[in-house]
């Protein structure tokens, strides 16, 4: 099979729902010399065609979760073969803020980010602010994520980003809200960079931020 | 003018898509903080939550089923505890069930650890003890209704995690199916209970679908869920039961498998989710009654009261114009809000002002 057959057919499983037809069609590929970075980009692609199917309402919940699934089996197999050094997209911490304990749109953020090639570091659920702070200190985060999925709690993401302030820390990391209740302009009240309404529009949100 | 019906007789009537009295109320679950701001007194038991509706003149009273008697939560720590269902929650203040603490996960998240586990018997001693208190209580006046909380995927994916629950549609198929069946077995024995304890009304919690729409596609809700579902609907209302079926978010893509449920009402059909009542009253109204219509994310919690009110006015004209309406808020009365006296006192102004303008015959 040619290159370009050897690389579409990893999206195709990953677009089956296929686990096992994945890991072969990546082993396959690595075998005729195609390289990790331009496999991830198929799997970055496939997850974006998967994120826009659900955007339009073709796809639901149930399908996110098992391209998920695929992606991190792709993910698995193809690790041991990154060079040191291997460029990431960049360093996202993301969590549920303090208080709340839902977790399923957050989980489906971190697989998208972790699957497309980003270093993500994911702190859980009910996190407290100086959690959050204290990462992005130590490990020089790009983006922070930050979940609530109940209208109690998702002003505790205004505290961390007023915290973020106090701290000095705000211009060093964009930040990204996103959870059921929330809208574009709440994000903007909190003083957040960027609203996610799904959890497929991440990729595309973040390549926005990068650009401005 | 309809002369004065008794709550039983109102909500029996607006399920049978005719006009009532007035606009019936419907309320399926009450956080007990709530009800405890509403009657000036702590909270201790069913009595309460019986004396609460009464209060507000709500007309449905629906009541969860409990655990066996002498059942006690495993805790783990002070705040975290196994229920029945090997369930992981965190404990909060005023009560120990549903949807009042903090759900965490699902532990029975294999083949291997459901086939180890005693599945939970719906005949053991105590399940409806509350349920019988209120129906000698109050249920030759008011829609007593059994209440077969999280009906059958939604106790399965709590469970099993919801997560992991979709993901086994796909790997696993043939365990997804023995898990719903057990679930479906237990909820169908449960239903039947109640109404041998003389319950006239069901009502079937069973979150299947969130904002955007249903947790699975309409395919895999055909192949898994529906069957089971529609033939717990279809044995009750056999047995004479008016059936109220409750789940969230957006069921446009699967309303077709709803209507064929055959149930007679559907709660709560949420704005937020793209759930508009006045249009599905409009395309379904002759064929199901819609409950809901006061906004519990938005109105309820951060409103004024008089901002209630006119909402209130304004779907009561919008949907309760030839029956088959009943007012409920679009979940629950829950503690999940910013300022709880404030939402408590646009909770009491709500139920005031369906009891004012709801009363036919209403003008659109």
């Amino acid at each position: 099979m040619h290159r370009s057959g050897l690389l579409k057919n990893v999206k195709e499983r990953l677009l089956a729902f296929d686990r096992d037809g994945i890991r072969t069609a990546i082993n396959k590929a690595l075998d005729a010399g195609i390289s990790p970075p331009e496999l991830m980009k198929e799997l970055k692609e496939g997850l974006d065609e998967i994120g826009a199917k659900y955007e339009k309402g073709e796809y639901f919940l149930s399908e996110l979760v098992i391209s998920g699934e695929i992606a991190k089996t792709a993910l698995d197999v193809l690790t041991p073969h990154f060079g040191k050094g291997q460029q990431k997209l960049g360093k996202v911490v993301i969590g549920t803020v303090e208080g709340d304990i839902h977790d399923i749109g957050k989980n489906i953020v971190s697989t998208i980010l972790l699957s497309s090639g980003y270093e993500v570091y994911d702190l859980g659920v009910d996190v407290k602010s100086s959690r959050f702070l204290s990462e992005i200190k130590e490990r020089d985060m790009d983006v922070l994520g930050l979940s609530a999925l109940l209208t109690s709690t998702m002003m505790n993401m205004k505290t961390v980003i007023l915290d973020l302030k106090k701290a000095g820390l705000r211009n060093n990391v964009k930040v990204i809200v996103g959870g059921a209740p929330l809208s574009e302009t709440f994000a903007k009240e909190v003083g957040a960079d960027a609203y996610v309404r799904d959890a497929p529009e991440i990729l595309k949100t973040i390549d926005n931020l990068k650009e401005e | 003018m309809c002369p004065k019906m008794v709550p039983k007789e109102r909500a029996r009537t607006a399920l049978e898509h005719s006009e009532p009295d007035r606009v019936p109320i419907f309320e399926p679950w009450m956080h007990t903080i709530i009800i405890e701001k509403i009657l000036h007194r702590p909270f201790t038991g069913v009595n309460d939550m019986i004396d609460c509706y009464k209060k507000l003149e709500i007309d449905f009273v629906p009541i969860s089923f409990g655990a066996p008697k002498g059942w006690k939560p495993k805790f783990l720590d002070d705040k975290a505890f196994v229920d029945e269902w090997g369930r992981k929650w965190r404990y909060q203040k005023g009560a120990i069930w549903d949807m009042f603490g903090f759900y965490i996960k699902g532990t029975i998240d294999t083949p291997e650890k459901f086939d180890e586990f005693e599945f939970p018997d719906p005949l053991a001693p105590g399940r409806i003890d509350d349920l019988e208190i209120a129906l000698k209580a109050i249920g030759n006046e008011y829609a007593v209704m059994g209440a077969v909380d999280q009906g059958i995927f939604e106790r399965a994916e709590t469970m099993v995690g919801l997560e992991k629950l979709l993901l086994y549609m796909y790997e696993k198929p043939s365990f997804v199916r023995k898990v719903l069946e057990q679930h479906y077995k237990f909820s169908l024995e449960l239903g039947k209970r109640c109404l041998d304890a003389g319950a006239e009304f069901i009502l079937i919690g069973d979150d299947i679908a969130d904002n955007h729409g249903p947790f699975m596609p309409p395919k895999l809700y055909e192949q898994f869920v529906h069957p089971y579902s529609k033939s717990l609907v279809q044995s009750l209302k056999k047995r004479g039961a008016k059936v109220i079926r409750h789940t969230d978010g957006n069921l446009k893509p699967i309303m077709n498998y709803i209507l064929d449920l055959g149930i007679d009402g559907l709660h709560p059909i949420q704005p937020e989710a793209g759930m508009d009542i006045t249009e599905l009253k409009r395309t379904y109204g002759d064929r199901l009654t819609l409950v809901g219509g006061v906004d519990v994310a938005k109105l309820l919690p951060f409103a004024s009261e008089d901002e209630v009110e006119k909402e209130v006015i304004d779907v009561i004209r919008k949907v309760s114009p030839g029956g088959g309406h009943i007012l409920a808020s679009t979940n629950s009365l829950h503690s999940f809000v910013p300022d709880i006296d404030k939402f408590v006192k646009n909770v009491l102004r709500y139920v005031e002002t369906a009891h004012k303008y709801g009363v036919y015959p209403i003008k659109s």
